[in-house]
């Protein structure tokens, strides 16, 4: 009986201290790590030896040289710790770090549709105070830029890159099938003859090459501006999609009924880099992964031109954690981040421009290893057409219209429903009325 | 005086008792009540998942209420729990009744069938979204082999075919697993003496299974019915998620409630919408739960 009662006692006293101890504050294991915060919005404060946590989406760079991290911490003396959180979960991770006042990283690299939320939730911090005494010259970002993070009363984020949307394609099957390579100019009823020019069959009727993969979650909105469709309205916050979501809808579904394109499945892969497709609409960035790694010639242009030349632009912004205490330290390695040193590595080791027109003008993102590569023009033809479009609308809106998109492709509702159901969707989750 | 003493003698021996309950209660307050009570409260409110939050009453109830994307959800998790449920609960009753056969290697089949069952989630999801994709799945692949032909079924994203092989998929979960082992053992308390009787009757495979194993085993069926319902409306988002994705493709077919949860609140950042979809959730399940214990009163049947 004792014996019981100690035992019980012992319990209730491990409880409340594991209660206690869960409840006490903690430093993170950061408190070596404040050197020269000051907080003040200047950066006169000695900041060397200091250690700042930035998160990201994307690995850093393998080779040294072009891992910018690590040369950030080589020119600025502050130890840059990577956090690396998977794409997939990346924005609602931030934004339960915005919620819950989390100070385990001090750079959020920030992407279009959150900073707007997250200046507004006070989760970063403004950086008009940092920049007055630095070299950034605003006024040399690409106008999409400005135009992103107009209204927000001041600068909260640095965008580090411009990534765009390009054409690939497969020189040795355009050599085989007699069309001549696309060019910066080349127009979408072009795109569409050679894509079913360029499919092969096997003799049971199945597709063997086919012309054109499937657009990808950011492409399909690529196809859609193309046709005329605003896709995004800054001043309301709205989706605008309509006829041209229709028409190219169609015209994908038509692809798909003879074989030109894949139908969406489970096992979708990258059927350009395996040399199962012709053409593939994707990211600038793919330059950098493809390199000299693909067993074909192959190069780039900008996206056929039909209505409008258009493509997304795609990039993410450094910004400064509110509840950062290494302020001043984070921000000495954004700046190195965002100069020539940091802008030229990170276009290296990516394939995507500065988002500083000066910077990128010294043509930085054109991948070494990307040996076949010539029409390097088709990025910055793409950077001069490309907005700001579908990245700044809540992932689950684009990811309910894409799985409808996917639905016209499988045959199970018109192209015209699936445009109502996006919007419909839109509306009940951004808040407004369709009337 | 004496009642007094023995008040608080009866007091003094409780407390032990009170003591080894309390961390269970301290669980049970930190981690069960207090989420469930915060989850009532955010329903209530707009909060963005940034932390921005404004109380707007039954706001979400009511936009809740007039979403067709809910609706579908709604109908989606019906189906999907009550055809689960029936599924699994036959198929575990199946094999139960198979591995109860005293036959050799007995302990290595019912090994091998329980093997999936302890594999997580979502690792068995991705094995099967393997097994089952058009261009390379292993499935199509073994078909082409028998056929001679190319055979290329989107068996995920096909309409017609996607629930047959959800359902199949949901037969090497680890409830299926667990339900065999429970029938199993329920299985091994039918009294053999009933069988004999039986047997002395005339009575056959049918009418032995219907009319003495059935009943025996009906508390069984009735925990496996609930904890199965149950798993199926809060545990499919597991098994779905890498299946069918977030948005339940294909058209929302998969679209159960659990997914579009997660949905609002992750995708979308309305955490306060998702709070109150996940309240109609908790209702959901607090019904069948009602629903299967009525049901019980008729058809399950208590030895003592």
């Amino acid at each position: 009986m004792k014996l019981k009662k100690i035992i019980s006692v012992l319990l209730l006293t491990a409880m409340a201290a594991g209660l206690l101890a869960g409840c006490g504050k903690s430093d993170g294991g950061k408190s070596d790590s404040n050197k020269g915060d000051s907080n003040k919005g200047g950066n006169e404060t000695s900041v060397e030896g200091a250690e700042v946590t930035l998160t990201v989406w994307n690995e850093p760079n393998k080779n040294d040289e072009l891992n910018m991290y690590l040369q950030a911490e080589k020119a600025t003396g502050i130890k840059v710790n990577v956090n690396v959180i998977p794409e997939s979960e990346y924005s609602s991770k931030l934004n339960q770090m915005v919620a819950t006042k989390d100070d385990s990283a001090d750079i959020l690299v920030v992407w279009e549709n959150d900073i707007r939320n997250f200046a507004e939730a006070k989760g970063i911090i403004p950086l008009d105070d940092y920049l007055k005494n630095s070299s950034i010259n605003q006024n040399d970002f690409i106008d999409a830029v400005a135009k992103l993070t107009d209204g927000l009363g001041a600068t909260y984020g640095l965008p580090w890159c411009a990534a765009t949307e390009i054409l690939y394609y497969n020189q040795d099957m355009f050599d085989e099938a007699g069309i001549p390579y696309p060019d910066n100019n080349w127009a979408y009823s072009d795109f569409l003859a050679a894509a079913e020019k360029l499919t092969k069959y096997n003799d049971d009727g199945t597709t063997a090459v086919y012309g054109f993969d499937l657009p990808n979650t950011q492409t399909w909105w690529a196809g859609i501006g193309g046709y005329g469709d605003q896709i995004y309205d800054p001043a309301t916050g709205k989706m605008v999609i309509g006829d041209g979501a229709v028409a190219f809808l169609e015209d994908c579904a038509e692809m798909v009924k003879k074989g030109i394109m894949p139908e969406p499945s489970s096992d979708t892969g990258d059927k350009f880099a395996a040399g199962k497709a012709a053409m593939a609409w994707m990211g600038s960035w793919n330059i950098g992964s493809y390199g000299g790694n693909l067993n074909f010639n192959w190069d780039v242009a900008t996206i056929p031109t039909n209505k409008v030349k258009y493509n997304t632009l795609h990039t993410g912004f450094y910004t400064i954690n509110a509840n950062s205490k290494n302020k001043d330290a984070a921000w000495k390695v954004i700046e190195w981040l965002m100069g020539e040193k940091g802008q030229e590595i990170n276009s290296k080791a990516s394939g995507n421009p500065s988002a500083l027109k000066s910077i990128a003008d010294k043509g930085a993102w054109k991948v070494e290893s990307a040996t076949t590569v010539e029409n390097w023009d088709a990025i910055t033809d793409s950077l001069a057409a490309g907005v700001f479009g579908y990245t700044c609308l809540p992932a689950g809106v684009t990811n309910n219209a894409k799985s409808l998109f996917d639905t016209v492709l499988t045959g199970q509702i018109t192209a015209q429903e699936a445009v109502d159901q996006a919007m419909q969707y839109a509306a009940e989750t951004i808040g407004y009325s369709l009337d | 005086m004496d009642r007094n003493k023995r008040k608080s003698k009866e007091f003094k021996k409780n407390l032990t008792a009170y003591g080894f309950m309390t961390p269970w209660f301290i669980g049970f307050i930190c981690f069960t009540a207090f989420p469930v009570i915060f989850m009532i409260y955010v329903s209530l409110t707009n909060r963005k998942l940034n932390g921005v939050s404004q109380f707007v009453g039954f706001a979400n109830y009511k936009n809740i209420l007039a979403s067709s994307t809910f609706r579908n959800s709604f109908k989606v998790t019906i189906f999907f729990t009550i055809v689960m449920m029936i599924v699994t609960t036959i198929w575990a009753l199946l094999m139960a009744f198979l591995l109860n056969y005293k036959q050799k290697l007995n302990g290595i089949f019912q090994f091998c069938y329980f093997i999936p069952s302890v594999i997580p989630s979502v690792a068995l999801a991705y094995a099967f979204r393997t097994i089952f994709g058009k261009d390379a799945g292993l499935f199509n692949a073994l078909l082409s082999g028998i056929t001679g032909s190319n055979v290329q079924v989107n068996w995920l994203y096909n309409e017609h075919t996607v629930y047959p092989v959800l359902f199949f998929i949901t037969l090497f979960t680890y409830n299926t697993g667990q339900m065999m082992l429970v029938f199993r053992s329920g299985l091994n308390d039918v009294p053999v003496a009933l069988y004999e009787a039986a047997d002395i009757d005339g009575a056959g495979f049918w009418t032995k299974f219907t009319k003495i194993t059935l009943p025996m085993i009906s508390p069984v069926i009735l925990f496996n019915t609930v904890t199965g319902s149950i798993s199926a409306l809060n545990g499919s988002f597991a098994l779905l998620y890498p299946l069918t994705g977030d948005t339940g493709d294909p058209n929302k077919m998969t679209q159960v409630l659990s997914l579009l949860i997660y949905n609002e609140a992750f995708s979308n950042y309305k955490v306060g919408y998702g709070c109150a979809l996940s309240v109609i959730l908790f209702l959901l399940a607090c019904v069948f739960g009602a629903v299967l214990f009525g049901l019980s009163k008729k058809y399950v049947y208590y030895e003592n």
